[in-house]
């Protein structure tokens, strides 16, 4: 999701894909990374905590598909490099080939026009800052890339009770915070108490308040999570916040930690359990951080990571091209540009992160929307593949269902509406429901007018020609769309507080947990993202029933039912989901570039020399 | 003079207030937040959104924060950056060096470029050395900082690196990479030094230009050239001298003009300077961090043109304070 008013993106214009994404991801997970679209490999589930040198010779590299722009065409068989794409294009089976390192030492330079704010894992809300902070802290529990399920960083393992309210960790032996301390299970409590009081700048308080119950040290090495309810997201979403030390902080006021040396960056004060170590934050230039030499999965093989801020998308670009880069986010618009180049991989993979436009159901508000007809009307005259083809230069996908391709909820065959482009469709519904075309040619019911205005932020080149789009296809069935474009603040005023709108356009990011309870129960309509007042009580009741179990396929059942439900609603139209490019160093390896985390195998990355 | 020099410090004053006034309202009627970032994110609540804006002020009316701010600074206290949570005065502190560092090497670039220039055009008026120099210095104040900047970059650092010739870098203050030694961070000064140095020869050339045509004009030059003394005496002893007074007062002058060079030429080569973190700060709506150096840059102009002042009737014996 972008940030309308960052100053990057006035320099350059929307957010790429890949910021927009990781923003958002890091809030909910806590990781950074996006999801890949990597090798279809086998089903193999090479644990990477466990196996650091399971290494096949298989070129990781090449299998992972470099972005071939005639292939991008079609959205439905935009997967490259043999990813099918329906259910076998969901992230289960996917598989990262690690590689021995061949060379130790060296510096990898990653680049990106957004500076942290701050490296304390407690208070980070934003991907630059999650990109550095996730690689000094580690999270009790982290999402594993190639199963996008949850896996043990800090526990060894864990034990939910059977009503599904107590979660109980075992961390690892021997793990030791960077100063040689070790690391306990009041480091973890002291960490929640952390993220849950309300004198802290923590951004997630709310949710984790309502969520958790209380945190409790049973002995060193155990702690016991007592949840109000249970809640099937909690492990993906809730356990996986960068652990802090107790014995730095336990002196420093609440309301003080944002701005102590600890979360501003200070060389042996800034200290966690992960590869690397802090040594320097230049801000607006560069963060510097060298290797842990003991960390507790082996000792990482570059000896130096530097995140590097430059101004915009395109020094990025350029300085990827001269090799000041090794790795960074670029924009659909420079792949031609990079992939000509023979010293870089360029990886384009799936994300979270939606484009949806919202039909006002709120009937104080507007009558124009109430029948469903008119609603899946508008959708099926909608020629996505076309618009992901032109405007997103073929980087994305087209929504089936709500679910993202990368989400093992995701479930393309068994959705019924896929709402693939009819016009004549669209116009027969629209008959149907007595909308007829009135003397100007725009329909008309009982001397109402079919037209309405459509809202989104200014600036987000992308989003403003999408409404482009609309008034013009939608004027082929007789409705007229006035496109109107806000500054990002008072664009979200509308569309969060005072709900004045007919229909507006704006992207979202999905958490890696498939529950959409967020956008589609009816109670989110205060403090969630229902901001179009929909409800449907049997959505609401499949959403309940689906966060309180955790077995996966029934889980999966239940959302599918949800899904089906939602798209004959339609109360808000997922036109697609948007893909990410990333470019490598050919001279890195062992860095695989994904929408769940990217820094999974941090200290596996290996520069050649 | 003391009661001079106290005289006009009693007449900032109203000046800084005039500047803090403005500062503030500029910085803060920009629409945004610096919390605009949480919003409309996953996980994140409005409740959590008004706590934070809470703890940082912002829920305050707008008259009240202005007056907790200068109360703040008055006494010393500059904040913290509503974005990074760091000291504002360590942020000054650090990017201060580099700014200097880039304002000092250009300053002293247009001066040796501009003297020895505006000085010959002078003596061989109409010259088709003058000739050129005028051009020169009309398409020098044409050229805007940006476009220099960025056509420095396609053409040294692009289009040399395609053509195989040893290139400029792009950006930056030294290399990431091998740390930077001091030819590597003098390699990184030559482009955006030149960039600030470039529109400041244009202007001082034709200033000294005139001035020493003035002084030329003067009676003591021709009783200086009658009395026989050698041509470059009566130039350099007589004449020189006595132009490059009023560059004094220029030169304090200048200052506002050097900064603002700055923010530019320091956010195109990614120079990490005062001039960036007020750009930076800006699009991150960063209102302590935006207002406290802005502050800073003024009362640093202001004093500079003191200083100026000062230092003139110091070298100008005709110049009175009453």
């Amino acid at each position: 999701m972008e940030q309308g008013n960052q100053m990057q993106q006035f320099l350059r214009g929307p957010l790429t894909r890949r910021q927009m994404l990781r923003q958002a991801l890091a809030l909910g997970v806590g990781v950074s990374g996006a999801a890949l679209l990597a090798a279809c490999g086998g089903g193999g589930n090479a644990t990477p905590t466990a196996a650091p040198a399971q290494a096949t010779q298989a070129p990781a590299q090449q299998a992972s598909p470099t972005t071939g722009g005639t292939s991008m065409g079609s959205p439905t068989a935009a997967a490259t490099a043999g990813v099918t794409p329906s259910a076998a294009a969901t992230a289960t089976g996917q598989k990262f080939t690690i590689e021995p390192a061949k060379h130790k030492g060296g510096t990898l330079i990653e680049g990106s026009f957004v500076d942290a704010k701050t490296l304390n894992p407690v208070l980070v809300s934003d991907t630059a800052s999650s990109a550095v902070s996730s690689l000094i802290f580690e999270g009790i529990v982290f999402v594993d890339p190639q199963t996008v399920l949850p896996q043990g960083k800090l526990a060894e393992k864990w034990d939910i009770s059977s009503d599904g309210i107590t979660y109980t960790f075992t961390l690892r032996q021997g793990i030791t915070w960077q100063d040689g301390q070790p690391l306990t299970a009041n480091d973890v409590k002291f960490t929640y108490d952390m993220l849950m009081n309300k004198d802290t700048k923590s951004p997630r308080t709310a949710e984790l308040t309502e969520r958790i119950k209380s945190v409790d040290v049973v002995d060193d090495r155990t702690i016991k999570f007592t949840l109000n309810a249970p809640a099937a997201p909690f492990l993906v979403s809730n356990t996986v916040y960068g652990i802090i030390p107790q014995h730095i902080l336990k002196d420093v006021q609440p309301a003080n930690l944002a701005q102590d040396p600890f979360s501003t960056g200070q060389k042996g004060r800034t200290i966690g359990t992960g590869p690397f170590m802090f040594e320097e934050w230049v801000k607006d230039d560069h963060i510097t951080l060298v290797k842990n030499p003991k960390y507790w999965q082996g000792e990482p093989n570059l000896d130096r990571y530097i995140y590097k801020v430059v101004p915009d998308s395109n020094v990025v670009a350029q300085q990827l091209k001269t090799g000041e880069i090794d790795y960074g986010g670029i924009d659909p618009s420079q792949v031609q540009d990079i992939k000509s180049q023979p010293n870089l991989n360029v990886v384009v993979y799936d994300t979270f992160s939606f484009t949806f436009y919202s039909y006002q159901l709120d009937p104080q508000k507007t009558t124009l929307f109430q029948e469903k007809e008119v609603r899946q009307a508008l959708l099926y005259a909608l020629d996505r593949e076309a618009m992901i083809k032109s405007i997103r230069l073929g980087y994305g996908r087209v929504a089936v269902g709500t679910m993202p391709v990368l989400s093992w909820a995701y479930n393309p065959d068994a959705i019924k509406l896929k709402y693939e482009y009819n016009p004549d469709k669209a116009k027969q519904l629209l008959d149907q429901a007595g909308w007829t075309p009135g003397p100007d040619g725009i329909r008309q019911k009982n001397g109402k007018r079919l037209s309405f205005t459509v809202y989104t932020n200014a600036g987000n080149k992308i989003r403003e020609q999408y409404v482009a789009v609309f008034q013009e296809q939608w004027k082929k069935i007789g409705v007229e769309c006035k496109p109107q474009t806000e500054e990002w603040n008072a664009f979200l005023n509308r569309i969060t507080g005072s709900k004045d709108f007919e229909m507006f356009l704006v992207g979202f990011v999905w958490d890696v947990d498939p529950d959409q309870s967020t956008m589609w129960k009816s109670s989110a309509y205060e403090g969630g993202f229902n901001m179009n007042k929909y409800s449907n009580p049997q959505v609401d009741q499949l959403l309940d029933e689906a966060i309180k179990t955790t077995d996966v396929q029934k889980r999966k059942e239940l959302y599918t039912q949800m899904q089906n439900i939602i798209m004959e609603d339609l109360p808000n139209a997922i036109l697609d989901f948007p893909q990410a490019i990333a470019v490598v160093n050919k001279r890195v390896h062992n860095l695989f570039p994904n929408a769940v985390d990217d820094r999974f195998n941090a200290h596996q990355w290996w520069v050649e020399s | 003079m003391g009661r001079y020099i106290l005289w006009r410090l009693i007449q900032l004053i109203p000046i800084v207030i005039g500047i803090t006034f403005v500062t503030f309202a500029i910085a803060n009627l920009v629409p945004g937040s610096p919390l605009s970032d949480l919003a409309f994110q996953r996980g994140i609540r409005p409740e959590d959104i008004a706590r934070i804006r809470h703890q940082l002020g912002l829920d305050q009316p707008i008259y009240i924060r202005y007056f907790q701010w200068l109360s703040n600074i008055a006494r010393g206290d500059l904040g913290i950056s509503l974005v990074t949570y760091q000291p504002v005065s360590k942020l000054i502190m650090e990017k201060l060096p580099n700014t200097l560092l880039l304002t000092g090497t250009s300053l002293l670039l247009a001066l040796l470029v501009s003297i020895p220039i505006g000085v010959f055009a002078a003596v061989k008026r109409n010259s088709w050395f003058d000739q050129i120099t005028t051009v020169g210095a009309v398409a020098g104040f044409a050229v805007p900082t940006f476009w220099l900047g960025l056509m420095l970059i396609i053409v040294f650092s692009v289009k040399f690196r395609e053509w195989g010739l040893p290139s400029l870098p792009p950006g930056g203050m030294y290399d990431l990479r091998s740390g930077g030694g001091i030819g590597d961070r003098i390699i990184h000064l030559i482009m955006p030094a030149f960039t600030l140095a470039f529109v400041q020869t244009a202007g001082w050339t034709r200033y000294i230009r005139s001035q020493m045509l003035e002084v030329l004009r003067q009676d003591y030059m021709r009783i200086a050239e009658a009395k026989g003394l050698p041509q470059r005496l009566v130039i350099f002893r007589h004449g020189f001298r006595n132009a490059i007074l009023p560059l004094v007062t220029l030169l304090g002058l200048d200052l506002p003009g050097l900064f603002s060079g700055a923010v530019i030429t320091e956010t195109i080569f990614s120079w990490n300077g005062l001039g960036r973190l007020i750009v930076d700060s800006t699009f991150k709506r960063d209102y302590t961090v935006i207002m406290d150096t802005v502050l800073f840059i003024s009362i640093l102009t202001v004093l500079a043109n003191l200083l100026a002042d000062i230092v003139y009737a110091q070298l100008d014996p005709r110049v009175r304070f009453d």
